[in-house]
């Protein structure tokens, strides 16, 4: 059966991986839509794409680790501690800029070590974060001495809290980054070199790929990412909290996937990723609607997520 | 000729000797430091210290053989302790007010959740085709919230007796967690590891393709390898019961990262096919008592994660060296024979 062109790219747009998320978010859109009218008001929308924001931050970091062929376990402390660092350097010194900084320049360091573990000790990544996660959430009780000192600036309070033309400053944050996130993926030769090393590191060896650099690079950018995110994160809560990013680990691998990166590298991008983050803070306040207890919560989220992948993060069949 | 095979078997298990090496060390400060370490006391603490870990490091020890691995450890072992001090006191009061025959029934109980809940994991990985890694985090997500629904606040009531039975000495002298740990090694590991889905465990981990044309049954021998996994939670679970003695669903426990570091550290190749439970006993260990000797040295709690992390990379790093040298080794040999030719 011959198809006319015009046909066909009507069907491989049905197909693709931007299409199914833009109809998934529009679905989750109207089906919370119908069950509370207030949610279709901008508002609302503002409300759930501020909390988009945080971990919208957190998964560029996420998306560039994952399309290297690993995944990052050390969400939750890499940006606790990088908060704690903004919180309690702002709070001695008095000044916000020092402040942010030294969060920066923690996460840089934060980066450089696990790039290192990665690129030049050869370590899993997984099991290298998972290390790194352990040291980092030590090192926070260390650092803080068991008391969380420090609070929010006016100014980060601002990003997180004012808005510009209705839009929230931390959303435009988010929108910034992220646009920046797809140019150098997709413009620049070091984001064309991270999917190269995801789909082969050998390959890519060989092609001249300095791989080791741009390893290193991707988690040093990734960690810086999650800095970001965290400092957001104070201005958002007011105060430092040991707790403030445990959720994030989970979400923000699920976020990433859902929105079409192979868990297993090389393939998949940012805009993806954004999608997959307003679906899973969807379904998050759809379940706010449904008045659902935390335990049902977490059931009913979990779940969600294996149904979304089932329906088209499958693998291929096994063949000879 | 011995001494050959000696050598070989050290060559190919480089890794776990490494772990036993470093296991003796801490042994050795251990009993420096402990009082009453030379007494029935000591491999009891001992031995209670380490079992839980031990018992979650072979579930996850068999998913990393397979290349995968099994993020939801922690939530199915919570949800199964939460589960067994939940269940216990009323299945005691239908069994007669028997102690013995409601803690056989909460055991039979829990550890047929335990199974059922790694078959949908291995469901999910084999029929769903999804990463493992995927699903053992949603899944994770899901049994925590079961625990919260079981138990929706920390409690439970769990007997004394169980607790002792489980903690204690049998014959006054050997410790009953090592012969749980003996157990899972004589009746899990062991026929496991002998039997066709066990050794297709290594040929699947190694390169599930050639498994495949080599006619392996990859869906069942993974199905069983998750079943197993499940299993092995839920005795953890029990265990964990019987040491604190109540169901906890918000207690944070690092069972997750624990088993597997401890599987790492043992020699278990995360790309799959390479180690054995025998050298992730000797990761789990070092893991777990390297917490008691803080204790002893009164170093603050706050360092007990930083020291386990520190060791993971070194442990990591050292297996990296070693090839290092190798390959150099081997290099200056190769320039040799080139200019003795």
């Amino acid at each position: 059966m011959e198809l006319n062109p015009k046909n066909r790219d009507f069907k491989e747009t049905l197909k693709s991986n931007g299409f199914r998320i833009a109809a998934m978010i529009l679905a989750l859109y109207l089906i919370s839509g119908i069950l509370e009218p207030n949610y279709l008001q901008p508002s609302h929308i503002m409300s759930v794409l501020v909390l988009c924001s945080f971990l919208g931050i957190i998964c560029i970091g996420q998306t560039l680790v994952i399309l290297t062929g690993g995944a990052d376990l050390s969400i939750a402390y890499s940006v606790t501690f990088t908060a704690c660092v903004f919180a309690q350097t702002t709070k001695a010194t008095g000044n916000g800029i020092l402040g942010f900084l030294a969060a920066i320049a923690a996460g840089i360091l934060i980066g450089l070590f696990k790039g290192i573990g990665v690129a030049y000790l050869r370590i899993t990544p997984m099991v290298m974060t998972l290390a790194v996660n352990s040291i980092l959430m030590s090192y926070t009780f260390l650092y803080t001495q068991g008391v969380l000192k420090g609070e929010s600036t006016a100014l980060v309070t601002a990003l997180a809290k004012d808005s510009f033309l209705g839009i929230r400053y931390c959303v435009l944050v988010w929108g910034i980054l992220g646009l920046l996130t797809v140019f150098l993926l997709r413009k620049t030769a070091f984001g064309r070199k991270i999917f190269a090393v995801g789909c082969s590191q050998r390959v890519s060896d060989i092609s001249a790929i300095n791989t080791r650099m741009v390893l290193t690079g991707v988690y040093i950018f990734a960690s810086v990412m999650m800095a970001v995110a965290g400092i957001l994160l104070i201005g958002y809560l007011g105060y430092p909290n040991y707790t403030m990013a445990d959720d994030y680990q989970l979400i923000s691998i699920a976020a990433v996937v859902i929105g079409g990166t192979s868990i297993l590298g090389g393939h998949g991008g940012y805009w993806g990723t954004m999608g997959g983050v307003v679906i899973i803070y969807l379904i998050q306040s759809l379940l706010i609607i449904l008045n659902m207890a935390e335990a049902g919560r977490e059931i009913v989220n979990g779940a969600i997520i294996l149904v979304i992948l089932l329906a088209y993060g499958r693998g291929k069949k096994q063949s000879a | 000729m011995k001494n050959d095979k000696v050598r070989l078997f050290l060559r190919r298990n480089a890794e776990g000797v490494v772990a036993y090496g470093v296991l003796a060390m801490v042994l050795v400060l251990f009993a420096c430091n402990q009082a009453d370490f030379f007494t029935v006391y000591g491999p009891q603490s001992i031995f209670n210290q380490v079992i839980t870990l031990c018992i979650a490091a072979l579930g996850q020890t068999v998913i990393i053989l397979t290349s995968g691995i099994d993020l939801s450890v922690g939530s199915l072992i919570i949800f199964t302790n939460c589960v067994a001090a939940t269940i216990f006191m009323p299945l005691t009061h239908i069994s007669g007010g028997s102690i013995a025959a409601g803690g056989i029934l909460t055991i039979v109980f829990v550890l047929l959740i335990g199974v059922l809940a790694g078959l949908f994991n291995g469901c999910l990985v084999v029929y769903g085709r999804l990463q493992p890694i995927v699903v053992t985090l949603a899944t994770g997500s899901i049994f925590n919230g079961m625990a919260r629904y079981v138990r929706p606040s920390p409690g439970g009531e769990v007997p004394g007796e169980f607790a002792r039975f489980f903690t204690g000495r049998v014959f006054g002298v050997i410790p009953m967690s090592a012969i749980v740990l003996l157990l899972a090694i004589t009746c899990i590991w062991l026929p496991y590891r002998r039997s066709r889905a066990g050794q297709s465990l290594y040929a699947i981990g190694g390169n599930e393709k050639a498994a495949y044309l080599n006619g392996i049954k990859i869906e069942r021998s993974k199905l069983i390898a998750y079943s197993v996994a499940g299993l092995c939670a839920a005795i953890c679970g029990i265990l964990l019961t019987a040491q604190t003695r109540s169901g906890d669903p918000t207690a944070s426990n690092n069972f997750t990262n624990n088993s597997i570091a401890a599987a790492v550290l043992g020699g278990v190749s995360l790309a799959g096919g390479k180690g054995s439970y025998f050298g992730s006993i000797a990761g789990a260990m070092i893991l777990s008592l390297i917490v008691g000797l803080l204790i002893f040295w009164k170093i603050s709690s706050y360092y007990q994660n930083l020291v386990q992390g520190i060791i993971l990379i070194i442990a990591l790093s050292v297996s990296f060296f070693t090839a290092f040298v190798k390959r150099k080794r081997e290099k200056a040999q190769a320039q040799e024979k080139k200019e003795a030719v």
